[in-house]
């Protein structure tokens, strides 16, 4: 473990056990580990994002790690609509839409958590008032919670 | 964040972005981000603090025009 303490990463890893039903991809946007930077754009948290996804990734064979260079996988990175790093996808059978901009820490770790048993459910825990009046929508929508470190 | 991402599993037409203000600021200054949790939908809908799930839809609905 990187940056998990080892009583967390347990923890985490028996909710894991119990919970993850099918595989969950975690695909991250980052730069620098190839030594190509856009100069004046430095990733403060993409090395400590990596080392999260990369503890995470060892406490469940249900989760797979794919890390792309921003610069390298541009192409990727606009498949995925990633338009700054580091940038965290959970992707089940087809890309929900769900973005972590920024390292999840504190309370968002939790949401990471959460989102991934999710995602492994292919199910999401709304009421089913919520779903009804969701499926009315026919156009794009853009949803942006702007979060701090807790 | 909870509700955003999970309306994002619901809907095909719904993407939602988990944004850390102190790492993005220019986004926070461009979205005039004071408190959070603050929401953006569509650039035109905007809330701040924690809402009840009917409460986000109803500002979702609100930013697509939908009764």
């Amino acid at each position: 473990m990187r940056i998990l303490k080892p009583k967390d990463a347990e923890f985490i890893r028996r909710k894991f056990e119990q919970e993850l039903v099918e595989d969950v991809r975690l695909v991250f946007f980052t730069q620098g580990e190839s030594g190509l930077t856009v100069p004046g754009y430095e990733c403060a948290f993409c090395a400590e994002t990596r080392a999260l996804l990369d503890d995470l990734g060892e406490l469940s064979g249900k989760l797979h790690l794919e890390v792309y260079d921003f610069l390298l996988h541009e192409d990727v990175a606009r498949t995925y609509r990633v338009d700054k790093i580091p940038a965290i996808a959970l992707v089940g059978e087809k890309d929900y839409g769900i973005r972590f901009y920024g390292i999840p820490s504190g309370y968002e770790f939790a949401t990471l958590l959460e989102d991934i048993i999710d995602v492994s459910r292919r199910s999401a825990r709304l009421s089913p008032t919520t779903v009804e009046r969701l499926s009315a929508i026919d156009r794009d929508v853009h949803i942006q919670v702007f979060v701090t470190p807790t | 964040m909870r509700t955003a991402h999970q309306m994002a599993m619901v809907s095909d037409w719904i993407r939602a972005d988990m944004v850390e203000a102190t790492e993005f600021p220019h986004l926070a200054m461009r979205y005039n981000v004071y408190g959070v949790p603050k929401v953006v939908i569509n650039e035109t809908v905007t809330f701040e603090g924690a809402v009840p799930e009917e409460v986000f839809l109803d500002y979702v609905l609100q930013a697509v025009g939908s009764p």
